[in-house]
């Protein structure tokens, strides 16, 4: 009993983190993602970026 | 590591067992080094020059701003392990994050007073940078993924890579592109810019 009251607990509470960031406004969609890879590098990461778009990483 | 307008870079790197601050103007660079610290990262600088960044040890750190040759510390109320300072804009307006342990916050600071940057419902959140219309992005963690995230006057908006499990927003220019790194589906890491945000929160 004691299980399920804590299991039921914590999955409202997870629930509710859900829906409280499903809440929040998401822009991805308004946006155009450009990626931007370093020719032969395995990994990369942009740390950057000014207004005359130069980028550093 | 940031850039300004000027193209003046700032950044970090290990030498020995120190780590050291640094700048680099394209043909230059200067050590920035906290007096009797071993470790000292530069992560943000604005268009008047003045740096951000956190010093310490490799173990624990606490804020800073460099302006006109002084460190000022930066600290907002509570006991962290890491404080780190990561962006400024060109109105003095600072953001940053603050560790300790699992227990990861954003902050803003502007003229002695500090405010709390959250992503509602988020279990970590660190802001990086502020651009000169006050929009600040980061990312925020939502187990098992990882967000971007704008915030102005208050609002926060998602920013997610299509796809993605993981989206870490880092930086943001006045012109509104954001740019950062998202995984694919094996965990590889790619950079990113985007267009600029438009119809904000």
């Amino acid at each position: 009993m004691r299980r399920w009251v804590k299991t039921t607990i914590l999955a409202a509470f997870l629930s509710g983190l859900t829906a409280l960031a499903a809440a929040q406004t998401d822009i991805s969609a308004q946006l155009t993602f450009t990626t931007i890879d370093v020719p032969g590098a395995g990994i990369t990461v942009i740390g950057d970026i000014n207004d005359a778009g130069d980028m550093v990483g | 590591m940031a850039i300004n307008n000027l193209g003046l870079i700032v950044g970090q790197a290990l030498k020995g067992t120190s780590e050291i601050g640094f700048t680099y103007d394209g043909t230059t660079f200067a050590s920035i080094r906290v007096p009797g610290k071993s470790a000292t990262v530069a992560w943000g600088v604005n268009d008047a020059g003045d740096i951000v960044g956190g010093d310490g040890t490799l173990g624990a750190t606490r804020g800073f701003e460099l302006h006109n040759g002084r460190f000022k510390l930066l600290a907002p109320s509570g006991d962290y392990v890491y404080v780190y300072a990561t962006g400024i804009n060109n109105s003095g307006k600072v953001v940053g994050w603050t560790s300790a342990g699992l227990d990861t916050c954003g902050f803003f600071y502007f003229q002695g007073k500090y405010r709390s940057i959250v992503f509602p419902g988020s279990t970590e959140t660190e802001a990086w940078r502020i651009n000169d219309s006050d929009i600040a992005v980061g990312w925020y963690g939502l187990p098992p993924s990882i967000f971007g995230f704008l915030l102005k006057n208050g609002k926060y908006a998602t920013i997610a890579h299509p796809g993605s499990a993981y989206t870490l927003v880092v930086g943001i220019n006045n012109a509104g592109q954001t740019v950062g790194s998202y995984t694919d589906d094996k965990f590889v890491y790619h950079g990113f810019v985007t267009s600029p945000v438009m119809g904000l929160p």
